[in-house]
């Protein structure tokens, strides 16, 4: 699975999801991630670490870009390609909070800083 | 902000946008990991390629949908067209009428022939009655097709009657050869099923 969750808590006690992605993502996985995200999820803050490599299907990224109303997202990558992607993904989306990181604990300082 | 980009990249771009302008949208940027702006760039170009083959399959599949869909009506056409131009109607048990319409060349003269001696067959059908009232002029190719029909209804035992020759047609079906047709002919369809009906002992007609 592209996709693995991790229910966990910021260093300020604030529960939040950790998504581990890789490989790539086809619109049946774009589907699954929206679900959750707008089911159980709704609301929540996301910190999604993206491994190098991870490709988004064409209808893969349309499908994530109807996620609008989703919490505050942060997304750590190394991957220049990768980064340029989710750049390009979240102009044609009206995402709100959301930010692309190289490092982790920045990423992690950020989301702790937003309002629920 | 400036951004130095090497000369391959650039020429890269171009050649993708050059095999796209030329209608091949299968083509995609060469990405590396540059961290730079033009970066951002190439993959909204490979994006964009990929939107434009995500339109190109739909409009290929409503397009082959719509050929289907023609396909199919053409095909309910043809036979509705064929149902309408032979409508072999059973007047009375054994007695079978087919008014005729329109121009009857060889083809819909053949296809004519078969469904009516089909139907004298399975109906052992005694008499044809061939109205004619909707023939408004008789075709170079009709009246032989019209002899081979009336020739063949009386080889499977069936006697053939002409009813509805208009004024006009007349003269052609002689000037034709029609004229060595050796069936009767009555005015109306009426008449000629009132003579069946008399011939078969269930019609009294009166007398003239």
């Amino acid at each position: 699975m592209p996709f693995r969750y991790e229910e966990l808590v910021t260093p300020r006690g604030r529960p939040y999801v950790r998504v581990h992605v890789s490989g790539d993502i086809s619109l049946g996985d774009a589907e699954e991630y929206v679900t959750r995200f707008l089911g159980p999820y709704r609301g929540r803050h996301v910190l999604s670490v993206v491994a190098s490599g991870t490709e988004y299907s064409a209808k893969a990224r349309k499908h994530l870009l109807s996620m609008s109303d989703a919490g505050p997202h942060a997304t750590v990558t190394t991957s220049a390609l990768v980064r340029a992607a989710i750049n390009l993904m979240t102009r044609f989306a009206n995402t709100g909070k959301y930010r692309v990181f190289a490092d982790e604990f920045e990423a992690m300082a950020w989301l702790d800083d937003q309002e629920a | 902000m400036s951004l130095t980009v090497s000369q391959a990249r650039i020429q890269e771009l171009l050649n993708v946008l050059v095999a796209a302008g030329s209608g091949d949208y299968d083509v995609r940027v060469r990405l590396e990991e540059n961290d730079d702006a033009l970066l951002d760039v190439e993959i909204g170009i490979n994006y964009l390629l990929d939107d434009l083959v995500d339109r190109r399959d739909q409009n290929e599949a409503q397009e082959e949908e719509l050929l289907t869909r023609a396909r199919l009506l053409a095909r309910q056409q043809e036979e509705l067209v064929q149902a309408l131009s032979t409508p072999v109607i059973a007047v009375w048990p054994g007695v079978l009428a087919l008014p005729l319409v329109g121009r009857i060349d060889d083809a819909r003269a053949a296809t004519i022939t078969a469904v009516l001696l089909e139907r004298v067959a399975a109906e052992r059908a005694s008499h044809v009655i061939l109205d004619l009232t909707g023939v408004a002029a008789i075709a170079g190719a009709t009246m032989p097709a019209l002899l081979r029909m009336v020739r063949a209804i009386g080889l499977l035992g069936a006697q053939c009657l002409l009813t509805g020759i208009r004024a006009e047609v007349a003269p052609q079906i002689v000037a034709l050869g029609g004229a060595d047709i050796h069936v009767r002919a009555l005015a109306q369809l009426s008449d000629a099923l009132a003579l069946v009906l008399a011939e078969k002992g269930q019609l009294d007609l009166p007398s003239t």
